[in-house]
């Protein structure tokens, strides 16, 4: 099966933008990056849009009437991306998701979002999410014996019964620390590959999304912010740790990113057909 | 309500029995996991365990006489299929022993216990980040009987989902330990102190930059500063006021305690205090603060009146007001009267 390519944007401008650019994968993953070798040749033809982590962030109606005609336009697909889940959320997605088209890929990051639109949407394709598929991805470890201690139960039979109880048939991975080929072989399921991030760790309530709000109403859940997430992020560093991966903090979510080392094992485990799809983040 | 105590060793069930706790949770690590799994990953807790199985049988015993319930942790955020058929042995000792609930997060393992334990109760943990009444559907149709809320849920939100699911309990945090990232989706390590600690309070120093490429305003890094003073004061409050105690020997926050009459109303079956690691004293103090205040709810008094004395306690009314000790600040925000 050859390896596939998407872009995952957060917001309608960006969308646009990858949609009238090329992606140039060493642009966007390095020039020296051994994935973007190995996307050379391979363009994207599926744009991830909407949210993994934020209920703020999943598009209006309109909006992603929007963007799914304009994929289509390019030749392309969709997959909407949706976080974890309130009611209210999911009330948000009943308006949403009989807009995507049948067939369409659907992200869910919640055991409730899926066995929802399982029931609602049969027609639609579910992928189980990052933050369903768990696994320890820590920035500051400083060896591998850390990694080897946790490792992840993502091919245990009982975790692949829930799957196909709700005909989740393809899964979305991030890339641990000290990764090696291998912690990709015998899932028994589609898999796609985020790159070059890795998230590792989100919470609900958010700082930067705290930045206009009253003092007394900051950082508690459920506060609607000002979307600022979209126009600024930061660097995290820890003084005198040059071991962590580089750290980088995005609205509620902390994201690594991926080592030359980490990126090469991704490769080989593409190379091997343990993944299927690299999906890399636009900017 | 109940309310639902953590224990650590055997000679703290009968002081929190009789100091009111309804229901008591604890840990167990077994000799052999940590020698066939290398790793302390039998629960989310590497320390807070009980030793052996004769203290669990024995805990569970004190909590039978003063007519509690003990629950089981088994709540790591994911095992592998090696460590569920450990678990799976562990949960048939506990409930062999009489044990009553197991508190379990990981889908894997909930599907596992299921097969091996059909109609044994089981309690959803917090680490599951259940936030709507369809996952909370999900899981009862697994065998689940209670959902244990993540901590960052709204009073609302809580309602909303035991309003439409009757058949389920809810529980709810009341008490100690905040997260700053939701437990369940939070993948990093509790590491040693010198490593770090836990990511939430390691020494980070963020550099903030414009995703457009432009260049911060001296008015943007004005306001993204304060913002980040203000979230380190925050965090202060989050870690029970920089890991201290009242001056008359309380602990601080997170706390939930003003919403008491609300979650009563809402339905809420049961509230956590959370600190398994933490000292008997913490433990009986905590559980003196609860019951104090659920008494004054169960005896009729108003919520106002009982949010009164809630934040009275503490003799500190300058930090409750500020509202980041709070598990459910819209209580604080609420104008007084209504409901």
């Amino acid at each position: 099966m050859p390896l596939e390519a998407a872009i995952a944007v957060d917001s309608y401008p960006q969308l646009k933008r990858w949609l009238e650019e090329s992606a140039d994968w060493c642009t966007l993953l390095g020039a020296d990056d051994p994935l973007a070798a190995a996307l050379a040749g391979v363009a994207a033809k599926r744009y991830y849009f909407g949210s993994e982590f934020c209920e703020f962030l999943l598009p209006p109606a309109d909006m992603l009437k929007r963007a799914l005609r304009q994929v289509e336009a390019a030749g392309c697909h969709l997959t909407l991306q949706t976080p974890i889940a309130s009611d209210g959320v999911i009330a948000r997605l009943g308006e949403l998701l009989p807009l995507l088209p049948d067939g369409s890929e659907l992200i869910v990051n919640d055991w409730g979002v899926a066995a929802y639109a399982q029931r609602e949407f049969p027609r639609l394709r579910l992928v189980a999410g990052r933050q369903l598929c768990k696994m320890i991805k820590d920035p500051r470890l400083d060896s591998a014996v850390w990694a080897e201690l946790y490792p992840h139960g993502l091919g245990g039979r009982s975790f692949r019964a829930m799957l196909d109880r709700l005909a989740i048939g393809r899964v979305e991975l991030d890339l641990p620390p000290y990764a090696k080929p291998e912690v990709f072989a015998g899932l028994g399921m589609v898999a796609a590959l985020h790159a070059p991030y890795a998230y590792a760790a989100k919470g609900r309530l958010c700082k930067i999304g705290s930045l206009s709000l009253d003092p007394r109403q900051r950082y508690a859940p459920g506060r609607e912010c000002e979307r600022e997430c979209l126009s600024y992020e930061a660097t995290s560093e820890r003084p005198g740790r040059a071991t962590d991966l580089a750290t980088l903090q995005r609205g509620n979510t902390v994201f690594y990113r991926h080592s030359q080392a980490m990126s090469a094992a991704a490769a080989e485990a593409a190379a091997q057909g343990w993944l299927s799809r690299i999906v890399v983040h636009g900017r | 309500m109940n309310i639902v105590t953590p224990v650590s060793r055997v000679d703290e069930v009968a002081p929190l029995a009789a100091a009111g706790a309804d229901e008591f949770y604890c840990g167990i690590l077994p000799r052999d996991w940590v020698g066939s799994f290398k790793t302390a990953n039998a629960n989310r807790r590497i320390f807070g365990n009980l030793e052996s199985y004769e203290d669990l049988g024995a805990a569970i015993a004190l909590a039978h006489a003063g007519a509690g319930k003990m629950s089981l942790v088994l709540n790591a955020q994911h095992y592998t299929a090696e460590q569920v058929i450990a678990l799976v042995d562990i949960a048939k000792r506990f409930r062999d022993l009489g044990g009553d609930a197991l508190i379990v997060g990981d889908m894997g393992l909930i599907m596992a216990l299921a097969d091996a334990l059909p109609g044994f109760r089981l309690h959803l943990s917090s680490v599951a980040s259940c936030r709507n009444s369809e996952a909370a559907r999900l899981y009862a149709g697994l065998g689940v009987r209670r959902v244990i809320l993540p901590r960052d849920v709204t009073l609302a939100e809580a309602a909303a989902m035991a309003q439409a699911l009757p058949q389920l309990e809810f529980e709810v945090f009341i008490l100690n330990d905040g997260c700053v990232f939701e437990e369940g989706v939070c993948h990093t390590i509790h590491l040693p102190g010198k490593m770090g600690g836990p990511i939430c309070l390691d020494n980070y120093e963020n550099s903030y930059r414009r995703r457009d490429g432009r260049a911060l305003g001296a008015e943007e890094q004005r306001r993204l500063q304060e913002n980040e003073a203000a979230y380190k004061k925050w965090l202060w409050y989050r870690f029970s006021n920089g890991f201290s105690l009242t001056p008359n020997g309380l602990p601080w926050g997170p706390c939930g305690l003003c919403a008491i009459p609300a979650l009563a109303a809402a339905g809420i079956k049961a509230i956590k205090i959370a600190g398994r690691e933490g000292a008997t004293e913490r433990k009986l103090a905590s559980l003196g603060l609860v019951k104090s205040t659920l008494d004054r709810a169960q005896a009729g008094e108003s919520a106002d009146a009982v949010a009164a004395y809630a934040r009275g306690l503490r003799a500190s009314p300058e930090h409750c007001a500020t509202g980041h000790m709070c598990y459910y600040p819209e209580v604080l925000l609420k104008p007084a009267g209504t409901p």
